[in-house]
């Protein structure tokens, strides 16, 4: 029972240590998981470290795979990739988290190593949570950077539709003209109403489109000027 | 309390790794071996598993060879030896620590004389 119980352990902290190392090459990866697996079945051998409360005392000493996990890219002088990891680890950690409940080994208080070893340990826990904590944000933070292209696009749509309108005023204009020139050559009087059909329906987009644009910079310079001079 | 473990990490930093240079000076030996004699030093105490990120990069600037054994009990073992370039490192720093040591010691009062 007992057994299976560090057995279970054991691979946890191993398996914990072997995702946050995903950001080192791998041959390092690999040479440090085996010197740390190495260590401790060393340790459970030949100094009868047999049960759970030992086992976990062992592991404590090792120190939590946050804590060694960072002195593995420290020594590798890998620095971002080192908090991608660990943000990376982080989420993953949410779902497998069964191992800090390692630090407190209720059997066994280690008074020689609660002295010495642990308080700079717990501190680099803390600096690697901080490292990390900001970028537990990005899944949120992932949805902003898709709201934008579709703003520009439509923002683009709007303009392409505005120089449609205009092109399709202009030829309308034109066209009117044509029409306009044609009935004042066959008849002055009913020039005005095949004008109006024809334009009534073109223009309603015309006058959408190009309002907005035209309105924003026309009062600006207006309103100012109007009364300066004058006054 | 977090200042104090600062002040231990600083000091440790730049300085651990020529005591594990030092420690395999004279004889080769294994990871787990090399750990445990960390471990029964109370001012360098780390936690034991940062020793081995340490003793990769050492390996991989040249200063330690390595060399794997069988092991009677457990696992095989890696043993670490001092190189050419470790052993003169050692010696730099062992000239550089004492100058370092004696200007600490007379500008923070520590000497003692």
């Amino acid at each position: 029972m007992s057994s299976n119980k560090t057995d279970d352990a054991v691979a946890e902290y191993l398996h914990e240590l072997e995702l946050r190392l995903s950001g080192l090459p791998v041959l390092q990866r690999r040479e440090l998981l085996a010197e740390i697996e190495a260590h401790i079945t060393n340790e459970r051998v030949e100094r009868a470290v047999v049960s759970e409360s030992d086992v976990l005392e062992l592991l404590e000493r090792l120190g939590s795979p946050e804590i060694v996990a960072a002195a593995a890219y420290e020594e590798a002088g890998i620095g971002d990739t080192r908090r991608q990891v660990l943000a990376y680890a982080g989420a993953t950690q949410a779902a497998v988290r069964p191992l800090p409940s390692i630090p407190p080994p209720p059997d066994s208080p280690p008074p020689a190593y609660a002295a010495g070893p642990f308080p700079p340990a717990a501190n680099l826990g803390q600096s690697s949570y901080a490292g990390y904590s900001p970028f537990d944000g990005p899944p949120p933070v992932v949805g902003p950077p898709f709201a934008p292209p579709p703003a520009p696009k439509q923002e683009s749509n709007n303009g392409l539709r505005v120089v449609v309108g205009v092109a399709i005023a202009a030829v309308v204009f034109v066209l009117l003209g044509c029409l306009a020139g044609g009935f004042f050559l066959a008849r002055g009087a009913t020039v005005d109403e095949s004008p109006v059909s024809v334009t009534a329906p073109d223009r309603v987009p015309i006058e959408r489109a190009v309002p907005d644009v035209p309105e924003r910079a026309v009062p600006l310079p207006t309103a100012p000027d109007a009364p300066l001079p004058t006054e | 309390m977090a200042d104090v473990a600062q002040l231990s990490t600083s000091l440790r930093r730049g300085t651990l790794e020529f005591c594990v240079l030092a420690m395999v000076e004279h004889e080769d030996r294994y990871g787990t071996e090399i750990v445990r004699r960390f471990g029964e030093e109370r001012n360098l105490a780390a936690s034991e598993g940062t020793i081995y990120p340490l003793l990769s990069r050492l390996r991989r600037v040249g200063w330690l060879d390595s060399k794997w054994s069988e092991s009677p009990t457990g696992p095989p073992r890696r043993y670490y030896a001092l190189t050419d370039a470790g052993r003169s490192a050692l010696e730099h720093f062992r000239s550089e620590w004492v100058s370092f040591r004696l200007t600490v010691d007379r500008l923070v009062g520590t000497g003692g004389a």
